[in-house]
């Protein structure tokens, strides 16, 4: 019983003191604030940040904000606490000094590492604004803030500013606004080479997507039953399709799978040549006719572009000589040999998405063309480069 | 109580860290990526045995002892599982030539679907580099596949790898043209033929006039030829010397010069200045008369013999028939008469 009364006695102390104490500091109080009784909110504050990444530079500041009194001068501080008068602790690493930024009437001062202030030669009221560029981030993660203080003043008269850690109290209005830095948001994700290149009887491939439903076997000639004609030029045509993301670009090549042979053969014999194999002949040529010094059967190719897709892909493809003219037939002497003859390429070295092309191949047989049942198998080879 | 909950929670802290660990180390990148890169077919055709030849890019200086070049049908990421394309097969490929990086065979730790580049590892500076390899057989499949290629200090793509890429490339099918050439034979006789064209050809009757003792009498008629048979075509001449009822006169044969004053009777395809006589074969063909018809000047008949041939295809030859004629004093007066008929036979 004793102890317990003991221990109620203390905590009464205790409590008289404690209350007594707060009433002093309630007391204190108009003596601590006295030299900003007067000071009024400033509305409508922000600031924007055009990056919030630890230390980066470069950084695009906005701020905007509306004092509720005339002002002709005013200071914005950067610290790591929102209440103004009280000591500044600067943000680590932050820097205005490097920056830029104006408004209208206004003076800017960047001199000072954390603070940016500003004056006129008369005070105005509403809002103010101004984008500071070349700001340098804290170099810490968290939470800093700008205290925005303004005076009833003007560059001449009536303003005092004391840059941090004291900011005095003289101003008239003031407020403050939160920023913060954080992690930068790092994704990584893999986009992996892709190349789809087919080549069909028909041009009914979509964009992204490959057929492969018509083989690409077709016959040359006219007339019934279909046979080359020696006085006019037998066509026919294939189609590809290709989407890829090869950054490089790409190139289509065409190679004959009999070597030496770019036209077509009968018992292994080329006698209806390509037209870049005919001596005498041009490349390409109309194939009204057989080319040559000495007429010889003809086999040669036109590449056009199909436009149905191309609004899938800014790129296009290129055909290139002697396969580009439209109205005549060419074929590479390189068609068989080696990795065949380039027929078309991207345009730009870049993706494509969509490319549907036509080949369009033209054969025309000579008066010595010996008779019988020609063929030939040819391959269109893509090749991206990644 | 409380220690217990505290060891429990440092163990799952624990685990969890562990587990970050992993994570970390499966995503682990050992080089940086190569530069350009292309691999170009000679073929795109399934199954056909074809030359890769496939460029990079180093970007990083570092040893290179030896380069794997992985063929999948699922991805070109490096680092996970490799689906060997269907049929494809490298077993006997052949590294044909390389440049930049250099001194590369083909090593033994290669499989049906990767082929393992190995020299002796040495500095490797950033640069591009080009390795031909022939005798790899095409994926069995048309579609879309890809080649992992990475770079690695040891000789045997052991190890960690340091640079490392991927490529894409299709199979295709391939395009069969076929055209068929239908056969052809284009002949015709007259006694001219202008413009190496049957349908210009007029005439079927020749008049020597009248046959003299002092000089030769004469005439031609014209034979137009073309085909695209492949064995090409023999002209042959069959019929009679001139014959005037019982009166014959001869032929010559074997062939002789026009001998006045002599009863014969012959032909050949030639321009002849004993008598001034026809022209020698003309057009685009390749085609002669046969030699027994091919000398200026020497004419001969007998039926059936073949005036001129080609033994493959020819383009339009125009064949000048020069016929002579003399009679000795001895020989029968009468209107003397032979028809003859050429034959061309085209061997297709």
């Amino acid at each position: 019983m004793y102890q317990q009364f003991k221990f109620n006695k203390s905590g009464l102390y205790r409590t008289l003191c404690t209350t007594m104490a707060a009433v002093m500091v309630v007391a204190l109080l108009p003596i601590f604030f006295s030299g900003r009784a007067s000071a009024g909110a400033i509305s409508s504050k922000s600031i924007i940040m055009s990056s919030s990444k630890v230390s980066d530079t470069g950084v695009t500041y906005t701020i905007a904000f509306t004092p509720a009194s005339s002002y002709g001068a005013l200071a914005i501080d950067f610290c790591t606490t929102p209440i103004a008068g009280t000591t500044c602790t600067t943000a680590t690493g932050l820097s205005v000094t490097g920056g830029s930024g104006t408004s209208a009437g206004w003076t800017i001062s960047y001199a000072n590492q954390y603070s940016i202030t500003a004056t006129r030669a008369s005070t105005t009221s509403g809002a103010f604004a101004l984008t500071v560029a070349g700001v340098t981030n804290p170099s810490s993660n968290g939470t800093f803030y700008a205290r925005i203080l303004t005076w009833n003043g003007t560059a001449t008269t009536g303003w005092s500013y004391s840059s941090s850690p004291t900011e005095g109290s003289s101003y008239t209005d003031s407020g403050a606004v939160g920023l913060s830095t954080t992690q930068t948001i790092t994704i990584n994700a893999i986009v992996q080479e892709y190349l789809a290149f087919c080549v069909d009887g028909t041009t009914t491939s979509a964009a992204g997507v490959c057929n492969n439903t018509s083989v690409p076997t077709i016959s040359l000639g006219t007339g019934s039953p279909s046979v080359l004609s020696t006085s006019a030029v037998s066509t026919a045509s294939v189609y590809s399709h290709l989407d890829t993301n090869a950054v490089g670009g790409t190139a289509i090549r065409l190679k004959s799978n009999t070597a030496g042979c770019a036209g077509l053969l009968y018992n292994s014999v080329c006698n209806i040549k390509g037209v870049g194999d005919i001596t005498g002949a041009t490349n390409p040529s109309t194939l009204a006719t057989a080319p040559g010094a000495t007429p010889t059967g003809a086999l040669g190719l036109t590449v056009s572009n199909l436009t149905a897709y191309a609004t899938y892909s800014t790129n296009s493809l290129t055909a290139q000589a002697p396969y580009s003219t439209g109205s005549s037939y060419g074929m590479g002497t390189g068609v068989s040999s080696g990795n065949g003859d380039l027929v078309t390429q991207t345009t730009t070295a870049a993706p494509i998405y969509g490319a549907n092309t036509q080949y369009t191949f033209g054969a025309v047989a000579a008066a010595n063309t010996p008779a019988g049942l020609y063929s030939n198998t040819f391959t269109l080879i893509a090749t991206g480069t990644f | 109580m409380l220690k217990e909950k505290n060891r429990l929670i440092f163990y799952v802290v624990l685990i969890i860290f562990g587990l970050f660990l992993v994570r970390i180390n499966n995503n682990t990148i050992y080089g940086s990526s190569l530069g350009t890169r292309s691999v170009t077919l000679s073929s795109s055709e399934i199954n056909a045995t074809t030359d890769y030849a496939i460029s990079l890019e180093t970007t990083s200086v570092s040893t290179v002892g030896s380069i794997r070049i992985q063929f999948c049908s699922n991805n070109p990421i490096s680092g996970t599982p490799c689906i060997a394309p269907n049929g494809f097969d490298d077993s006997a490929a052949v590294l044909s030539s390389q440049t930049g990086l250099t001194g590369f065979s083909i090593n033994g730790a290669s499989t049906a679907n990767e082929i393992v580049l190995g020299r002796a590892p040495a500095s490797a500076p950033v640069g591009t580099a080009s390795y031909s390899l022939s005798g790899i057989k095409n994926p069995s499949d048309i579609g879309s596949y890809y080649v992992r290629i990475l770079t690695y200090a040891s000789n045997n793509a052991t190890g960690n790898y340091s640079d490392y890429g991927g490529l894409a490339f299709s199979i295709t099918n391939a395009i069969s043209i076929s055209a068929t050439v239908p056969p052809y034979l284009t002949f015709c006789t007259g006694i001219t033929i202008n413009n190496f064209n049957c349908l210009n050809a007029q005439g079927d009757f020749l008049d020597l006039g009248e046959l003299s003792v002092n000089a030769a009498k004469y005439g031609t008629s014209q034979m137009l030829v073309a085909t695209n048979a492949e064995l090409g075509y023999g002209i042959s001449a069959q019929g009679t010397t001139l014959t005037s009822g019982n009166n014959v006169i001869p032929e010559i044969s074997p062939g002789d010069i026009s001998r006045p004053s002599t009863s014969q009777f012959g032909l050949n395809l030639r321009a002849n200045t004993s008598p001034a006589v026809g022209s020698n074969v003309q057009g685009p063909g390749v085609a002669v008369p046969t030699p027994n018809y091919n000398q200026p000047n020497i004419f001969r008949f007998v039926s059936g013999d073949t005036l001129a041939s080609n033994p493959t295809v020819d383009d339009v030859r125009v064949y000048t028939v020069s016929y002579i004629a003399n009679i000795a004093n001895s020989q029968s007066a009468g209107i003397y008469v032979s028809t003859i008929t050429y034959i061309c036979l085209a061997n297709f």
